[in-house]
């Protein structure tokens, strides 16, 4: 119970209680207002005096008898605001979030990402990120980037995971040939001898990343590399390994946050030239003696079977969210046995399930995918690291979007104006970038006793995070509207709206390149996934550019649902056939190294699985298009728990109106109900292609 | 003949191909479940789309689209046909014609001069249930030759059933697979109710995928290849 202290007579005359935020009582004391102004902010201790005795007249001309910590802290704040200390006032800032929010926070749901449901756990990182990202903007990007972001000129993503970098592309030879020796583990695992048990590493790898990395993470040629673990596996034992693995990524919405670990795997039907005479560490993590191309068959028969559990989708006939399956398209491809088997297979999964995400890798073009687009380009260096796959870890460290069509209201619709600005605008997300970067190293350097210690472990004797290998991701939001806004006419508009639209890209494409060299960091440009940005963005712009912004923006302005066009992609709801959609974005995807995608919305649709086939195989040879995706929507009864095609108001079997939509949200599936209310309109404006495939 | 409507590619009315589509008006059949009952109707209240600029979209498109699909309406109603479909073989296209049977002196000439590469024809039901299902007066026998054509000959085709339950039930179909029994390709099709022609049956119920399933398994019986569209 509470113990009565009594304050000295000459401070306060009479009894002050100070409830502390570590959870005391402790007797009022003015000399811990100086401790904590000089340990915090460096401010010379006579200064803190007079500031603390202040601070005491100020509570003691009132009655209050309990006060709690914070409020002396910011009563402490109030007088070095007074007297314009404003620099020791932000270092001894106090972040957290007024009673009402977090009421609202433990309540309401989060509704930035469709992957988070509600509950306890997302609740929790709500509250810490909400902190983080405070402490981001105050303490690590330096106040003019700070600003960009909250006036709404560039978005950094993933504010509130500021200690952990973007996302990943990693190896399951890490796990092969390690085991699971991770740094926080309380057991210590050795490398797996049994596929099953292997398996079990990868998704507790996965889960272990996902508290490392802020976004996806993906695992490169997962077939290939779990193949040497499948010689003389019978077809229904592949088939539980399959729905094991599937299942088990689909239904870990336990972990951080209560998400699903948003993951991807890559698969090839060919044992891709990098990998082909690389040595194969089979059971007990040790050289088989073969190379992968020896295990052909195995690898094969494991990505087709991974089709058939897709194909099959969850008990109630749901797509699986996760793991997202990246197929590569290459030339190889096409040279390999079976290729038209396999691909029909894929393709009914697409029209069946929509999980099939397609990359196109032409030429000697190698990729890692994950994420919604992101795809990391193999350069010389990885295809030399390819000879040992473990090595073979990627990440881009942070994201930055550039609000395209604030820069054209900026320069009031003057072309040299405008191209002046986007050069500013990504100097500025350069330097966010770096000072992203200078935060990690940071505490990547506190090595095995930091917080990133699994990045930091050296089991193939360097750190896992390759620091000098992370790329930088600066994408974009708009492009339509801003060439909308600068030329009068969407990109599918015109001939002519297009070819600025290109120009645009093209400077930026440049443009990372000379600030490469001048920062030494990798940049690449990326169409952002822009989930919830396109919604933020959209609504800061109609508040400060109401005027220019009413011109170009979409969505319905009456109900404040509105939203930019994601990235470079054309008008969504215009009735574009999906030739002209996938060759025209496509147009862009060469300028757009760290990924570009094409999304065709199927709606309730359901093409034939041979003419999707037909389809993917022309835009792999006739396009420059990167990825394509076809997207049909669902609706899942929550009352008879079927699943019909199509987003309906009412269950097709039983009639209840109580359903959830399911469709792609930006790159992956999530339910409807979960979405922003940008999202939402964009999902009402969606074309569906309807003239084209019903 | 004019063109009513023009799609500039479906993935979805020529199985493997990707196809652009044409509609022509006017059908001798008036079936109630029809949704394209503006081109049945009142073709003149729809927009004529210019062959010319077909063939431009044909042509600017031929990297992807490799076949044009020729429907309505009742395309064999039409004399120039045969010129059209000629006009699309030229520029190096398949060419498929759906067509509901009645004419099958049409179909043999498409064949027979090579201007057609796919017939779909529709069974709407039994045939002894056609003057209530087409509300037209039917010749059976021609749908017979149609039908006994497009089995015994060359050309690649498929039957199509629309499954409106009033007129498709477990019954019909056992019936309906005895009919086509050894045909190459079944697809049903889901009824779409909202735009039916037949007001009372817009709120007529459809049957879902897992009833359409169970239909198809009874034509898997006699046939190889079903289908199920729509669903």
């Amino acid at each position: 119970m509470m113990e009565q202290i009594t304050t000295k007579k000459e401070s306060t005359d009479s009894i002050l209680f100070v409830q502390t935020s570590d959870q005391r009582i402790l007797k009022w004391d003015p000399q811990r207002i100086v401790d904590a102004l000089v340990r915090e902010t460096g401010i010379d201790p006579r200064i803190a005096h007079i500031i603390a005795k202040e601070v005491e007249n100020m509570i003691a001309n009132t009655k209050i008898r309990n006060i709690t910590a914070p409020l002396i802290r910011e009563l402490t704040n109030a007088k070095l605001f007074e007297y314009g200390f404003e620099d020791v006032r932000r270092k001894h800032s106090r972040l957290g979030f007024p009673v009402y929010d977090v009421e609202n926070i433990i309540t309401a749901q989060n509704k930035a990402n469709a992957n988070v449901p509600h509950g306890p756990e997302a609740t929790n990182m709500t509250l810490a990120e909400g902190i983080k990202q405070e402490y981001a903007l105050l303490n690590v990007f330096s106040l003019d980037v700070a600003e960009a972001h909250m006036l709404g000129q560039i978005h950094l993503h993933d504010l509130g995971m500021i200690d952990r970098p973007y996302c990943s592309g990693n190896s399951i030879e890490y796990v092969k040939k390690f085991g699971l020796n991770l740094p926080n583990a309380i057991s210590i695992a050795g490398p797996a001898k049994h596929p099953f048990v292997l398996l079990g590493h990868l998704l507790k790898m996965s889960a272990c990343l996902q508290g490392s990395f802020a976004g996806a993470i993906g695992w490169d040629a997962l077939n290939i590399f779990v193949a040497p673990y499948l010689k003389g596996i019978g077809d229904s034992e592949l088939k539980q390994l399959s729905q094991n693995l599937i299942f088990e990524f689909a239904q870990q919405a336990v972990a951080r946050g209560g998400q699903s670990i948003f993951s991807d795997i890559n698969l090839y039907w060919e044992i891709p030239k990098h990998f082909a005479d690389v040595k194969a560490i089979g059971p007990g993590g040790v050289y088989t003696g073969n190379t992968y191309s020896d295990y052909i068959d195995e690898s094969q028969r494991f990505m087709s079977t991974l089709m058939d559990v897709y194909l099959e989708g969850d008990k109630t006939g749901r797509p699986f969210f996760f793991p997202k399956p990246d197929i590569h398209i290459t030339d190889k491809f096409f040279k390999t046995d079976g290729n038209e088997e396999i691909l029909n297979k894929i393709c009914e999964v697409a029209a069946v399930k929509g999980n099939s995400y397609f990359v196109m890798d032409r030429g000697d073009t190698a990729k890692i995918s994950e994420c919604c687009r992101l795809a990391f380009k193999l350069e010389a260096s990885d295809l030399e690291d390819a000879k040992q796959p473990w090595k073979m870890r990627y990440s881009a460290m942070q994201n930055v979007t550039i609000n395209l069509p604030r820069i054209g209201y900026e320069s009031s619709r003057d072309e040299t104006r405008m191209f002046e600005i986007i050069t500013d605008r990504m100097k500025l997300v350069a330097k966010a970038h770096q000072q992203k970067k200078k935060f990690i190293a940071s505490i990547l350097n506190l090595g095995s006793k930091g917080p990133l210690n699994l990045l930091a472990m050296e089991l193939d004797g360097e750190p896992y995070y390759r620091l000098n290998r992370a790329t930088f991701l600066i994408g974009m939001l708009g492009l339509n509207e801003l060439v909308q806004y600068m030329t009068g006419e969407e990109l599918h508009q015109s001939v002519k709206a297009m070819k600025f639209g290109l120009k645009v890209i093209a400077h930026m494409n440049r443009e990372c390149e000379k600030l490469k060299d001048e920062f030494g960091l990798k940049f690449v440009l990326e169409q952002t996934p822009a989930e919830s940005t396109a919604y933020r963005m959209a609504k800061l712009d109609y508040k400060s550019y109401a005027l220019q912004t009413s011109q170009v923006i979409k969505g319905d302005i009456s109900t404040n649902s509105i939203y930019y066009t994601n990235s470079t992609l054309l008008n969504i709801s215009e009735p574009i056939n999906p030739i002209d959609r996938v060759r025209d974005e496509g147009l862009f995807h060469p300028l757009i190294e760290a990924g570009a995608i094409s999304h065709i919305w199927l709606g309730e649709s359901r093409p034939s699985t041979e003419s999707i086939a037909n389809f993917v195989v022309k835009s792999f040879k006739n396009t420059q298009n990167s990825q394509i995706a076809f997207s049909p929507e669902f609706t899942n009864c929550l009352d008879c728990g079927r699943t019909a095609r199509g987003i309906k108001e009412k269950c097709s079997y039983c009639g209840s109106v109580n359903v959830d939509g399911i469709t792609r949200v930006t790159g992956y599936f999530s339910k409807t109900s979960g979405w922003n209310q940008g999202k939402i309109a964009e999902l009402k404006d969606r074309y569906r292609n309807q003239g084209f495939f019903t | 003949m004019e063109i009513k409507g023009f799609i500039e590619n479906s993935l979805v009315d020529y199985d493997g191909k990707i196809s652009a589509v044409v509609f022509l008006p006017n059908c001798n059949f008036r079936c109630g479940f029809c949704f394209n009952q503006k081109l049945v109707l009142e073709p003149e209240t729809l927009e004529t789309v210019r062959l010319e600029k077909i063939e431009e979209y044909l042509k600017s498109h031929s990297d992807f689209v490799d076949a044009v699909v020729i429907t309505g309406g009742e395309p064999c109603m039409h004399p120039e046909l045969a010129e059209l479909c000629r006009k699309f073989k030229k520029l190096g296209l398949f060419v498929k014609v759906d067509t509901n049977g009645s004419f099958p002196g049409v179909l043999k000439k498409l064949a027979e001069e090579n201007l057609v590469d796919y017939i779909a024809m529709d069974i709407k039901g039994l045939f002894e249930d056609y003057p209530k299902i087409t509300n037209a007066d039917v010749d059976i026998k021609k749908l017979r030759e149609s039908a006994s054509f497009l089995m015994n000959g060359k050309i690649q085709y498929e039957f199509r059933i629309t499954a409106v339950p009033k007129f498709v039930n477990s019954e019909t179909i056992e019936k309906i697979s005895q009919l086509l029994k050894g045909a190459k390709k079944v697809c049903l099709q889901r009824f779409r109710p909202e735009n039916a022609m037949d007001k009372k049956l817009r709120d007529a119920k459809s049957y879902t995928l897992e009833e359409l399933q169970e239909l198809a398994e009874i034509l898997k019986r006699f046939i190889k290849d079903v289908r199920i569209r729509g669903a």
